[in-house]
């Protein structure tokens, strides 16, 4: 690892449209985007640019503790601008805001996250100011659409804890770089605050970003064992510390950690929540049980331990529900999943489960439909008809799909993605010929060229060979070329024709195997058996030993189950492949039928 | 007065256990012969029963009624020879002849289900005491049924009780003989022809087939019962419980899952149906269905005594159960519960002490520590029985050096014991201590346990090293009856001393025989030898012809704690033979959980083992 120094703001201010003649700069936080449809928060910057030698600087982020996200349910963009005036801390307001580069240098996506470091690399920018390519006077934040509420605060410089005060990291190369322990000595490398068990834990989350778990978990572990559990960053350095235990899959460590850090923080649910899911992983199911139920019974942490959000309230009851649907116990599963959209309507992975659930209860479709737009709350726009035709698409429920996807297209006319996609509903209803008025509509841009090479797969299963070769010939100029490989192959094996091998080196077949099993799921629904049993010829044509397992899933997934069960065994055979979903599928299978009657099943 | 009335046939083998039984309650035994050629008629004289002969003509019910004819007492009790009464509910029965609002009594028979009589109980209520000259008398060619020739016959007098008999009939030894069975179906079709839609012969023709363990042709029976059935009929509950479990024998899980609530509609308060239900979604692995299960028939408590079958299905037996459920998903609080609960509600139902043990010793309890806990569930011990249930106990925990402690002090009370020595021999040869096995095993004297104990002599000598002795000792097994054994441990000392050896057998059909001795041999050899003997002997797999030894062999590494090698041979079994099981792809699940730290050092450990067999 390169040695990282660390330079704190020389100043940091937000400023408020709501009160534009007020200067904030005392303030602790800084404030970011729209708040309650009115007051306007932008947020600047300057750091000092020393003088290094030049060539040594491997990478800059910015780097900014999230300690309030107030619409934690949505994504929001925010940018960032170089400054092109210099502002006064003590004295820079709204309406003095100094001016900027219009064209944003960086765009950063915010959703849900809480109480963790957001980095925004900014390396380009910082070389230009060090090789004087422009004056530092800067840079600002600000939310990339002003006009919808997207609050999102960070500690300022002004914070007590100066942990979770803004910093830049500038990576230096190896040429600089000194020892590791080097880096802890005191004062030397910017590190010039806290006791030593808080910057164990910095020197841990610089690890962790560098994706060096075990010398993460030194430092973590160090951290821990010098640390005061009244300090700001214990919570967090607890979390992390779990959460590189487990990811080296030394989980027993981790479950006694996280006994520990409920000793130090009683209400951290957090840590029960994360403990909860590692039983369900071990097939420990009612212990896992009694651990979500004991999240909610202690409901959402206090704020300074809010890491996963609804750990203590809708999340608990989503992960609740997606246990007992796994179980096959739909009526816990309908229970947790609808507790858990009241808490919060908006959530999307319930969203997406609660139509499974109440397909395996036998409800009505009608009524199915009609619950998932009461979500919604009567705001039945464009994003949420997709997002409800989405939902279905997942349940394979392509004719309701289709519905929505219709009712989308009136408040959106000629968009890609919608054109796009009620496409794809029709070419799996076999709709071939609607499917392709679909496809062509596409102007071109983003799905564009998928677009085309669908069109001539709807030839293919209509039977135009030769219009479909047409097409395909007609595909040369765009840049996927493995997808036109495969589709052109495929429709030479329709064809009876003998064909080339695709790919022949290992390494590279796992490019082709995802385009091949995306064509042979859409093939298994939407074309005739016949059909499907000649493009199985595909797998023969790469050298993959994948293949089988991938095969055996997608026969599964569709509830071929004595075929998947064929195709494992075969993976097994042939290629000595297995793997944990897998096995879960096989135990699955066999736990619905005894084996004599799974041999039984129709084939497709 | 009470007589006792019965019909028999060729039952030489158990009739005395029948009258013994009895004989110091009943007054006089009329005993009704149709056609013995064994020494039936003598065993039945020998207790001084009075015997009548009566030309079979196809109707039980008919030579019943014969019986009942010559009874003089003012109660008749109604046995088969393989019945056996319950000592205890002796005073309880004696008791029953004095209500006199009754008169005929409906009581329960536990049948067994598995190879030897033991927890695996199966109840069902039959017609055992009929009041005397009151006109009753049965109906119905192989099933009989009480009636009563008076038309004024009031139901409101038939009364069933929890007065036990021990029915041996469905052990599987008996069950062998299916020349009866085929007899009864003859019969009960002969029945049909003339009522083709009489719902219970219909019925019994089913349970015949499901003797035959011929489930397809039982359901069909069972089916044609069911759409002409009516839920107060007493075999009622009976024919589901009969439905659910051909089902199950099936694979029908969903049919049977349809069934099973049917029932539950009919007969509310059926816990047994509920118990397969519970049964059904654990096997499934719906756990948190089947958790809810057990407990609702925990709830729902002991069924009406016509619908129980399950003994302890609404206590005992749930409780069990769910120690078994929380078992397997680790959760061993839970399951530590249940089966202290288990065992309060039944004190005779010791299999939850395995249980308890292993949860103690899951949880990093000392061995001291779980051995006092284990003890103290007995309060007194009077004889040796808990000792060697604490034996078993700790055997299972592969524990033989405390297994060794209970069994001198169970050989205290019961000194020369042929099952105390052999088991000692056993602990001692997994403990390697094998110069004092053999002591062991040369003193049981001839019987029970003699043949297998002088193999096991020839095993000690062998993992002792001394080949040239153990042939010897074999040799002279020679006049026993058990050939296979022989064959199979003469073959391992062939490996051993690295001669070139024949086929064990080569016949597919047949060496299922042989795979059960020589995997009892190679688990003995896995504890007691070292790995390079155990290596050589893995040669014995490639000496027979059988597709199922590398799966066995997945399994035995498996139960000893070998999770890499287990999922090696697992792989191994299904690329060359295709072969895997339920069982098989559930251990392969567990090993995918097991943390990757467990599976690496177990390779470094054990090394040694890879790459042993070459089958194929």
């Amino acid at each position: 690892m390169a040695q990282t120094i660390i330079q704190l703001p020389a100043a940091n201010c937000s400023i408020n449209s709501d009160m534009p003649d007020r200067n904030f700069s005392d303030y602790y936080a800084l404030f970011l985007g729209r708040f309650q449809g009115q007051a306007v928060y932008r947020s600047l910057f300057l750091f000092e640019v020393p003088i290094l030698p030049s060539g040594n600087i491997a990478k800059v982020e910015l780097v900014l503790y999230i300690m309030r996200n107030d619409s934690s349910d949505c994504p929001k963009k925010f940018s960032i601008h170089r400054l092109t005036e210099s502002f006064e801390q003590k004295t820079v307001s709204y309406d003095n805001q100094p001016i900027f580069d219009e064209r944003p240098y960086a765009i950063l996506t915010i959703r849900d996250e809480i109480n963790t470091f957001i980095r925004i690399d900014i390396t380009k920018l910082y070389n230009g100011w060090r090789q004087g390519q422009f004056p530092n006077c800067g840079v600002m934040l600000k939310s990339s659409d002003e006009s919808r509420d997207s609050l999102v605060a960070f500690y300022s410089k002004e914070f007590e804890n100066m942990i979770f005060a803004p910093r830049l990291e500038v990576k230096l190369r190896k040429s600089l770089a000194i020892e590791d322990e080097t880096r802890t000595s005191n004062g030397s490398n910017g590190y010039s605050i806290g006791n030593p068990s808080e910057i164990y834990f910095f020197m841990g989350n610089e690890y962790f970003t560098d994706d060096d778990l075990n010398k993460a978990l030194k430092y973590y572990k160090k951290a821990y064992e010098c640390f005061d559990p009244g300090a700001q960053y214990g919570p967090k350095l607890v979390l992390m510390l779990v959460k590189v235990l487990n990811e080296l899959d030394l989980v027993e460590e981790g479950l006694e950690v996280i006994s520990c850090g409920l000793e130090f923080y009683p209400e951290f649910t957090d840590l029960e929540y994360i403990r909860s899911e590692l039983l369900l992983s071990q097939g420990k199911i009612s212990l896992a049980v009694k651990g979500f139920e004991k999240c909610l019974a202690m409901g959402d942490p206090p704020s300074n331990q809010r890491f996963i959000p609804g750990s203590g309230s809708y999340r608990a009851h989503y992960a609740l529900s997606e246990l007992y649907f796994e179980l096959e116990d739909y009526d816990r599963a309908y229970r947790y999943c609808m507790e858990a959209l009241r808490l919060k309507p908006d959530f999307t992975e319930a969203l997406y489960k609660i139509v499974p659930i109440l397909l395996e209860m036998h409800n009505g479709i009608g009524y199915i439909k009609s619950s998932v737009e009461s979500f919604f709350r009567g705001s039945i726009n464009r994003s949420s008809l997709m997002t409800i035709a989405d939902i279905f698409i997942m349940s394979r429920k392509y004719d309701i799909a289709l519905d929505y996807f219709v009712l989308a297209e009136k408040t959106d006319r000629d968009s890609a993605d919608i054109l796009y996609r009620k496409g794809m509903c029709l070419l799996y209803l076999k709709e071939f010929d609607r499917a392709v008025e679909c496809f062509d509509s596409v102007k071109p841009g983003e799905f564009y060229e998928m677009a085309r090479f669908r069109i001539a797969l709807c030839e293919a299963l209509k039977g135009n060979m030769y219009k479909a070769s047409q097409l395909l010939e007609k595909t040369n100029e765009y840049k996927d070329d493995d997808t036109r490989t495969v589709y052109k192959t495929f429709v030479e094996i329709l064809e009876g024709k003998k064909c080339e091998p695709i790919n022949s080196n290992r390494e590279e077949s796992g490019r082709f195997v995802n385009i091949i099993f995306d064509l042979l799921s859409i093939v298994l629904t939407a074309g005739p058996p016949e059909t499907f049993e000649k493009s199985l010829q595909l797998l023969n044509l790469i050298e993959n030993d994948e293949v089988l397992l991938r095969l055996a899933k997608l026969y599964y997934s569709n509830g071929y189950y004595s075929l998947a069960y064929q195709e494992f065994m075969r993976s097994i055979k042939m290629f000595g492949k297995i793997d944990r979903e897998g096995i879960k599928m096989l135990n699955r299978i066999v736990s619905k039928s005894s084996p004599k009657h799974i041999t039984k099943e129709i084939c497709p | 007065m009470l007589s006792l009335c019965m019909i028999v046939k060729n039952e030489e083998k158990t009739l005395a256990r029948c009258l013994e039984s009895v004989n110091d309650i009943v007054d006089e035994m009329i005993i009704v012969d149709t056609g013995s050629t064994d020494s039936t008629v003598a065993v039945a004289r020998s207790y001084g029963a009075k015997v009548l002969f009566y030309k079979w003509d196809d109707s039980f019910s008919a030579a019943r009624n014969y019986s009942l004819k010559h009874a003089t007492g003012d109660w008749i009790l109604i046995m088969d020879a393989d019945d056996e009464l319950e000592q205890s509910d002796k005073p309880k029965l004696l008791e029953l002849m004095t209500n006199k609002n009754v008169d005929v009594y409906l009581l329960q028979t536990l049948n067994y289900v598995g190879n030897k009589p033991g927890l695996d109980v199966v109840c069902n209520l039959n017609v055992r005491l009929i009041r005397n000259c009151r006109g009753y008398r049965f109906e119905g060619e192989i099933h009989e049924q009480i009636t009563n020739e008076n038309p004024d016959f009031s139901k409101g007098r038939i009364r069933s009780e929890r007065v036990k008999f021990h029915h041996h009939g469905y052990l599987h030894q008996n069950v062998i003989e299916k020349n009866k069975r085929s007899r009864n179906i003859r019969i009960l079709q002969k029945v049909l022809e003339d009522n083709p839609d009489d719902a219970f012969t219909l019925f019994n023709v089913g349970n015949e087939f499901t003797a035959l363990d011929n489930h397809i042709k039982a359901l069909e029976y069972y089916g044609r019962a069911y759409s002409n059935f009516h839920p107060d009929t007493g075999y009622g509950p009976r024919l589901f419980f009969r439905m659910a479990l051909s089902m199950n024998a099936l694979g029908l899980y969903e049919e049977e899952l349809k069934i099973i609530n049917e029932g539950l509609e009919y007969y509310p308060d059926f816990t047994d149906l509920e118990y397969l239900k519970a049964s059904l979604f654990h096997h499934q692995d719906k756990f948190t269905l089947a958790i809810r299960a057990y407990k609702k028939c925990l709830s729902m408590g002991e069924p009406p005594l016509y619908q129980s079958f399950i003994l302890g299905a609404g206590n005992f037996r749930a409780h069990h159960a769910l120690s078994e459920i929380y078992f397997e998903l680790g959760d061993y609080n839970a399951s530590y519960n249940h089966c202290v609960e288990a065992i309060r509600m039944n004190p005779d139902f010791t299999l939850p002490l395995n249980r308890i043990a292993q949860v103690l010793d899951k949880k990093g309890v000392k061995m001291d520590v779980i051995k006092s806990k284990l003890e103290n569930f007995f309060e007194a011990i009077p004889d040796r029985t808990p000792f060697i249930t604490l034996e078993r106990v700790f055997s299972g925990l592969k524990r033989h050096d405390i297994a060794l402690e209970y069994l001198l002090r169970a050989e205290k009370t019961d000194r020369d014991s042929a099952d105390i020595l052999y088991r000692k021999g056993m602990c001692l040869l997994y403990l390697k201590e094998f110069d004092r096995a053999v002591e062991c095993f040369d003193s049981v004297k001839p019987g029970e346990f003699y043949e297998m104990a002088r193999f096991r002599i020839a095993l000690c000598e062998a993992l002792k090293g001394n080949m040239y002795k153990a042939s010897q000792l074999l040799e002279k097994t020679n006049e026993y009856k058990d050939d296979d054994t022989r064959t199979v441990y003469k073959t391992f000392v062939e490996i051993l001393e690295g001669k070139k050896c024949e086929p064990i057998n080569s016949n597919r059909e047949e060496s299922g025989r042989f795979v059960n001795i020589i995997f009892d041999l190679l688990s003995i050899v896995l504890t007691a030898g070292p790995p390079e003997t155990f290596e050589k002997s893995l040669q014995l797999l490639n000496l027979i012809e059988n597709d199922e030894v590398l799966l066995r062999l997945a399994k035995l590494y498996y139960s000893n704690g070998y999770y890499s090698l287990a999922y090696q041979e697992f792989m191994r079994s299904i690329k060359m033979f295709g072969k895997i099981d339920r069982e098989g792809i559930k251990m392969l699940n567990k090993i995918f959980i097991l943390p990757r730290r467990i599976m690496v050092s177990e390779v470094k450990d054990n090394g040694a083992n890879n790459n042993s067999t070459s089958c194929g």
